[in-house]
């Protein structure tokens, strides 16, 4: 059964990942063209999830929607885990006191969540972005990261084999290299998907406030921004938009569950005994 | 005694930590290109009007100067006054505090109700197919948009079937009644979204708990299994549970924002966000160190109380305070 | 397995007892309708002041709200664009132009129960004159005038430096604004003035209530309260209409969404004019738009009714210059540059643009501007130019960027004043756009034979039209929606104001 979410999730991630590398080859209209005698034209053969109140075509939006959703993931998810995990496992590692200290700029980090950071970078860039939206995101979950590479980090320096590669002559850094970044790439791994999903949904809000992604540009988030004034004339606009974010984050979010049902081996015992 | 150094460690280390978050506060608003004085004066202003006007609010004069007399007089409870309305800064964030506070309180009080059972259901539950269904919708809950939902809501309850208002505020002191038709659906959306992510931090501490050997033990000397899930399964799950609801709860304060905007609720996200817009900074820096105190402090206490409760953990924590 | 959850009470048992009275209360208080004593009007509107004092913060939003309501003014502009008597009961102008006196409303008060008499007239327009802090904007409107007379206390006389045709009309907008003389130091918190209205309370970003002038000296209202409530987000807006917790939307954002508004034993649907003109602007400094190829080329590029359409669901009026059909001088020039796409190909070759052009579109964030600036993005492309979007925070930084710094190629913004054109003729202005022939016009109608106006200004209108001084996209429309049971509404918006005094029921 477990299995089932790791599917599932795969499956839906791999729809995203399709539709993103179908973008960069071959949309079936150009996303930005307006032909304004087709406004909102429902669903048919020539344009396969209807158009929007400009005669864009959805079907091509949100295959290059795809695209900026799978980046925006990526590179806040890189940010995070790049500058994350190092500062973690340098405080896993460290002696007491200087690893509290830099768990606490963390904790700090912590405080400003990524709404915040959004608007503050945005209102410095001048203008809000892709980009602004992204970094912010990214920032935000250094934390994150941090957290979780230092709990890893402090059990598994814990370990004997850790003591002995220690009394063996084996520096630091070795040790991170060979023992500490092994063990912990599971947690790492989980987290990069839950934090995948955070993102794409992070971006949407920020794109709804008006601080994300920049009109032209179709992301889902903006498409749902654009989509609000036809709520009530059609709703249909909110829905695609709003069901691939669905898509994906639930695909991120169930791989990430999945993963981690199967990497943590305590879980596994723990899962025969009832 | 050992506690009580540890805490009074603590205190200052915090102290001290609010005090360098200041000052990086004011340094970054600060630096946020445009001005005030260009809201002021407008698109027809010229330059010369706008410098006048910069000298005469004081916002050409030496940043630490204007930073000490933010910070003393934060310290002295007065954080200035808006440099675009003149009101003082506090009177303002206030009952904007208020409406966030209910909405972000309610909203996870009802998010717990959701929560603890569907997530201790989804844990004892997890190899049937209801106990699937729990966690799907768990999941589904945490993957749509809080504001898609939002706007759902208001089109069917209130638009659709005129149930509830669709948007807006009243204060509690002046219509009690009011006040609660005009929360419920912002309540409910908020709910909605944290509910998931709750379920799933109660059900894999659920799952972790049913695993460990004392739950085990407890079953074994005969214990009924509801009684064995309620002691000991919720008091152990209770404490992770608790670190991830002290983090939501304290980023939400600015991050309800999105649900703000849906409901037209007059609250601390909506002031920031149109504050920053318009640069005005007095109200803009002290939202946000409001917002980092509250994780801060909120973080603390979460931390204190885990480690009181956890002997462990409470081991630990004296040793590294002596 | 055994398990019931609802036999024991859980982790926050009790809070859920307090959300289930919650919810009680919300059936139990159904029917709210039951004040029938108490008339109140709730306007909803888009953007919410931040200041209270309209003579020295720009933002519309406290004209809008308090001109002819809580302020008056010594006349006013009807719905058609004439004057009309407010606090002066008469006016004459004398032959040469240079003065202008009224004769005062005897029984003018202010709302505290102060005299209005001349002498307070004269502070309020000396202070627009002489206080450093008041708007340049205002003080440019009533730049004319050189001294202000008080003969007697019913009669002010305006002695003019030069003729000025536009004064009379700046005179019955915020600038002539007649302020209670011993509060001027507390309008920002507290508005002091003579209307129907009196201020009552203000929370900023939310609403701002007024309640009757119980002691008015004209005609009072028929409503004991009004209130603004502002909305960031249109469709909030839209929904609180539909939901029966406004009575009034006092300019729809969101067009689209007006098929919820079409059942007209609820709701009236008002679609005038504003004086708003949505511009296209270009930056006349770079080197590109001195070229009046390019200008041209992205005017024939535009559908403009297609435009309009997709925008505003086909809710404004296209306009081709920077003239409101309710100005005296209005014509339709929205045919100068008819799409023609091919034609515009070859302008920007004759330009040498034929391999391409770049230009930066910076919006403010705006639903209006950044959907336009989609069509446009759109639009240009076809015709080889590749335009960069990126959106500014509004006000801050895009006044910032565009306006202070000039840091843009393209802007698309709407101009709500009146009579703005005059701005085309300052090259200072973010356009930089510097014609003198065009400067001699608007000279030549301020202070010129007043006959003479109408026909120079027209003359003005077509010289930026045909210059393609800015693609002038279209006039907003004035879209109101109110309460099936209330009227006098203006349809078209020709003054700052959001006019509440001449609004009433046919229920009371």
């Amino acid at each position: 059964m477990r299995r089932a979410g790791l599917i599932a999730g795969t499956a839906c991630v791999g729809v995203v990942v399709v539709m993103a590398l179908v973008a960069l080859f071959w949309t079936p209209y150009d996303p930005g063209q307006v032909e304004a005698s087709q406004a909102l034209a429902q669903p048919s053969a020539a344009h396969l999830f209807g158009t929007d109140g400009f005669g864009r075509d959805i079907f091509s939006q949100l295959l290059v929607g795809a695209r900026i959703c799978l980046q925006v993931g990526i590179v806040s998810v890189a940010i995070g885990a790049l500058v994350g995990v190092p500062l973690g496992i340098w405080a896993g590692m460290a002696p007491g006191r200087i690893g509290r200290a830099i768990m606490r700029v963390s904790d700090v980090l912590y405080a400003f969540p990524a709404l915040l950071l959004a608007i503050l970078l945005a209102a410095a860039r001048g203008s809000a972005s892709t980009g602004t939206a992204m970094v912010a995101i990214g920032v935000s979950t250094v934390p994150a990261f941090a957290r979780v590479a230092h709990g890893a980090t402090r059990s598994v320096m814990a370990r004997d084999y850790v003591a002995a590669a220690r009394a063996s002559g084996i520096g630091w850094g070795g040790i991170a290299r060979t023992h500490v970044l092994v063990n912990i790439a599971p947690v790492v791994l989980v987290q990069t998907s839950t934090s995948f999903g955070l993102a794409i949904l992070a971006e949407a809000g920020l794109s709804y406030l008006g601080i994300g992604t920049a009109p032209t540009t179709p992301s889902w988030g903006r498409m749902l921004y654009d989509a609000q004034k036809y709520l009530y004339q059609a709703p249909l606009q909110l829905l695609w938009p709003g069901m691939f974010i669905a898509v994906a984050v639930l695909g991120f979010n169930l791989l990430g569950d999945g993963l981690r049902d199967a990497l943590d081996p305590r879980l596994r015992t723990g899962r025969h005994d009832d | 005694m050992r506690v009580a150094s540890t805490i009074a460690r603590e205190l200052l280390i915090f102290a001290a930590t609010l005090l360098v978050t200041s000052l990086i506060i004011f340094m970054v608003v600060n630096l946020l290109p445009g001005d005030v004085a260009g809201t002021i004066l407008g698109p027809n202003a010229d330059a010369s009007s706008i410098a006048a006007l910069r000298t005469t609010m004081g916002l050409d004069r030496p940043w630490p100067l204007r930073y000490l007399e933010w910070i003393g007089g934060l310290l002295t409870g007065d954080a200035g006054r808006s440099a675009l309305s003149g009101q003082p800064v506090l009177a303002l964030i206030g009952p904007k505090l208020a409406v966030t506070g209910w909405l972000v309180t309610l909203g996870m009080a009802l998010a717990i109700v959701i929560a603890v059972p569907v997530g201790i259901a989804a844990a004892l539950r997890r190899k049937h197919l209801d106990g699937l269904i729990w966690a799907g919708l768990s999941q589904l809950g945490m993957a749509v948009p809080a504001f898609l939902a939002g706007m759902l809501l208001v089109v069917v309850f209130a638009v659709q079937l005129s149930w509830l208002p669709a948007n807006g505020y009243v204060r509690l002191a002046e219509d009690p009644g009011g006040w609660a038709r005009h929360l419920v659906l912002p309540v409910v959306s908020l709910a909605i979204v944290q509910s998931a992510v709750l379920v799933r931090y109660v059900r894999s501490a659920f799952i972790d708990v049913l695993g460990e050997d004392y739950f085990r033990t407890a079953r074994a000397v005969g214990w009924r299994f509801g009684s064995a899930v309620l002691r000991h399964g919720l008091r152990n799950a209770s404490l992770q549970v608790l670190t991830v609801l002290g983090l939501q709860l304290a980023t939400l304060f600015v991050g309800a924002i999105v649900i703000e905007n849906v409901f037209v609720l007059p609250g601390l996200g909506s002031l920031l966000l149109s504050s920053v817009n318009q640069r005005d900074l007095p109200v803009v820096q002290t939202i946000v160190m409001i917002q980092v105190a509250l994780v801060l402090v909120i973080n603390g206490v979460v931390d204190l109380v885990a480690r009181l409760a956890d002997p462990r953990l409470r081991a630990e924590a004296t040793e590294a305070g002596a | 397995m055994d398990f019931r959850i609802g036999r024991r009470p859980l982790i926050g048992a009790a809070l859920a007892g307090s959300l289930a009275s919650l919810v009680g209360c919300s059936s139990k208080d159904g029917g709210s309708g039951s004040q029938a004593q108490v008339h109140d009007l709730v306007v909803g509107a888009t953007a919410a002041p931040d200041a209270l004092d309209p003579s020295t913060n720009t933002a519309a939003a406290i004209s809008q709200a308090l001109l002819y309501n809580v302020y008056e003014t010594l006349l006013k502009v009807d719905g058609k664009g004439a004057y009309q008597p407010l606090l002066a009961k008469s006016w004459t102008e004398s032959p040469d132009g240079l003065s202008y006196t009224f004769t005062l409303e005897p029984n003018a008060r202010f709302a505290s129960g102060a005299a209005l008499d001349a002498s307070a007239v004269k502070t309020s327009l000396d202070r627009i004159g002489q206080d450093p802090t008041t708007l340049a904007t205002l003080k440019s409107q009533l730049a004319a005038i050189d001294r202000v007379e008080t003969p007697d206390p019913g009669t002010l006389v305006l002695r003019l430096k030069h003729p000025d045709n536009f004064l009379l009309y700046f005179l019955a907008q915020t600038a002539g604004i007649v302020y209670e003389p011993s509060a001027l130091s507390t309008l920002n918190q507290k508005p002091a003035g003579s209307g129907p209205f009196v201020f009552s309370a203000w929370s900023q970003g939310e609403s701002l209530s007024l309640v009757r002038n119980a002691s008015y000296w004209g005609t009072p209202t028929k409503f004991d309260k009004a209130t603004f409530k502002y909305y960031a987000d249109p469709n909030a807006e839209n929904a609180a209409l539909s939901s029966g917790d406004l009575d009034i939307i006092s300019n729809v954002q969101a067009p689209q969404a007006l098929g919820q508004f079409k059942d007209t034993s609820r709701f009236t649907i008002l679609d005038g004019t504003t004086m708003s003109e949505v511009v296209m602007g270009f930056n006349h400094s770079r080197p590109v738009f001195g070229d009046i190829r390019v200008r041209r080329a992205i005017n024939y590029a535009i559908n403009r009714p297609e435009l309009l359409q997709t925008v505003a669901d086909g809710h404004g009026r296209l306009i081709g210059s920077m003239v409101p059909p309710t100005d005296p001088w209005y014509e339709d020039l929205s045919n100068t540059y008819s799409f023609d796409p091919d034609k515009a190909r070859s302008l920007l070759a004759e330009a040498g643009h034929s391999s391409g052009l770049t230009l930066a579109l910076r919006v403010p964030t705006l639903p209006y501007a950044t959907a336009a600036a989609t069509f446009v993005t759109s639009a240009l492309k076809d015709v080889g130019i590749t335009v960069t979007v990126d959106q500014l925070d509004f006000p801050a930084r895009w006044i910032d960027e565009v306006m202070t710094k000039g840091n843009y190629d393209m802007t698309i913004i709407g101009h709500a004043e009146g009579r703005d054109i005059v701005k085309w003729a300052d090259p200072q202005y973010y356009w930089h756009y510097d014609n003198p022939a065009f400067q001699k016009l608007i000279q030549q109608a301020q202070t010129g034979p007043a006959d003479e106006v109408n026909g120079i200004m027209k003359k003005a209108a077509e010289m930026l039209a045909t210059d393609a001084a800015a693609d002038f996209l279209y006039l907003l429309a004035n879209l109101v929606v109110i309460r099936a049971d209330l009227s006098g509404v203006a349809e078209n918006l020709t003054s700052d104001s959001f006019d509440l005094t001449t609004i009433s029921s046919k229920d009371f």
